[in-house]
């Protein structure tokens, strides 16, 4: 009968040994595969992101060409080296193909402004009002970015004198 | 006549084989629980695999994404930058009016016996202003050019600033043309991005 006891009383608590480690066994189970499915929801969102990525860089690559345009065209239009020849070249050349005459060009100081160098630039032209429309047209949609800030327009004995205000701009290195 | 069952068995002996039964009983039952939880505890561990699975190939999923996105990445960089060269462009100058279309806005309206001497604009933060000097034959003439400019799409508003009638017989004039604050000049076609 003792012996009985003991054993009855070791087997018990081997068994309640055994249950309390496969419950935390089972109970850790439960968890890890409701972590896993939390994991996996977050999977599944960031992959949906990352699908919305790649299609934005393939779009993106897809037009690689029309980037390549417009990283010229603005190079062209906001040059880095800062040379007013180059300048009074091309308003002479306006000039020329909008048959006025060129009478002065005038260059102010570089200031900066956020990113850019801007540069004043007054000019005197004589012509025709027709020819100052396909001047302004030149210098608007010139290469160069050329922002007009005050046009005057005087008609004088030889025809009309134009005074364009300008302001013109450089990459800041 | 009924028989009467007497045990012959000591009391003691009948105790310990009644409490023998009950421990094989419980012995049993207690192996029947833990077979239960070592049974629960094999499903449980089957059914995490699906997930573990399905977690793996998300991985793999989003490593195969993350090298695509990484060799395209350049691109995006590149797209930056010429949007910021953009951006410094427009904020430089994407303010200005469309010069050509005014100045054509203003040819175009004017009627005959008008001639225009001088034309000079003034810049504000809200506007673009003409300020238009000339001689017309008439003060009908100059009040129909500002008829005229009035309905245009490219003007906000026209005023006579002041009119009067020189020695030489031809009115004086000068007016006030505000440009349409939508009037803006486009520097950049846009880039699809």
């Amino acid at each position: 009968m003792n012996i009985n006891k003991s054993t009855g009383a070791v087997i018990l608590v081997i068994f309640l040994l055994c249950t309390a480690f496969l419950g935390y066994l089972i109970l850790s189970g439960i968890t890890e595969i409701q972590a896993l499915n939390k994991q996996i929801e977050e999977r599944k969102q960031a992959i949906l992101i990352k699908q919305r990525t790649l299609e934005q860089l393939r779009k993106i690559k897809e037009n690689a060409g029309i980037l390549e345009d417009t990283y010229n065209t603005i190079n062209v239009m906001i040059p880095a080296v800062i040379s007013t020849e180059n300048i009074v070249a091309e308003m002479q050349n306006y000039a020329n193909k909008a048959s006025v005459t060129m009478l002065s060009v005038n260059f102010g100081q570089i200031t900066q402004s956020t990113d850019l160098l801007e540069m004043t630039l007054n000019m005197s032209f004589s012509g025709s009002y027709n020819s100052f429309l396909n001047l302004l047209y030149y210098i608007l949609h010139g290469e160069r970015l050329v922002k007009v800030n005050g046009i005057q327009i005087e008609n004088g004995s030889d025809g009309l004198t134009i005074n364009i205000t300008a302001m013109v701009y450089f990459q800041a290195n | 006549m009924g028989h009467l069952n007497i045990s012959l068995l000591p009391y003691e002996y009948k105790k310990q084989k009644q409490s023998r039964r009950k421990f094989e009983i419980c012995t049993v039952a207690m192996c029947i629980i833990i077979g239960m939880l070592i049974f629960t505890y094999i499903i449980v561990r089957i059914l995490s695999t699906i997930p573990m699975a399905e977690l793996k190939v998300l991985n793999n999923e989003m490593e195969i994404y993350d090298t695509e996105i990484n060799s395209l990445k350049k691109y995006q960089d590149f797209s930056n930058q010429v949007g910021k060269m953009i951006t410094l462009a427009e904020n430089a100058a994407g303010d200005q009016p469309d010069w050509l279309k005014l100045f054509i806005a203003i040819s175009e309206t004017t009627p005959e016996g008008l001639q225009i001497t001088e034309i000079m604009t003034e810049n504000s933060e809200q506007n673009h202003v003409f300020s238009i000097r000339g001689n017309a034959v008439n003060y009908e003439t100059i009040v129909l050019w500002i008829k005229n400019l009035k309905p245009r799409d490219e003007f906000a508003d026209a005023n006579l600033q002041f009119s009067h009638i020189t020695p030489m017989d031809v009115v004086e004039f000068e007016i006030k043309l505000v440009a349409d604050g939508d009037m803006i000049l486009k520097l950049i076609q846009e880039v699809e991005q």
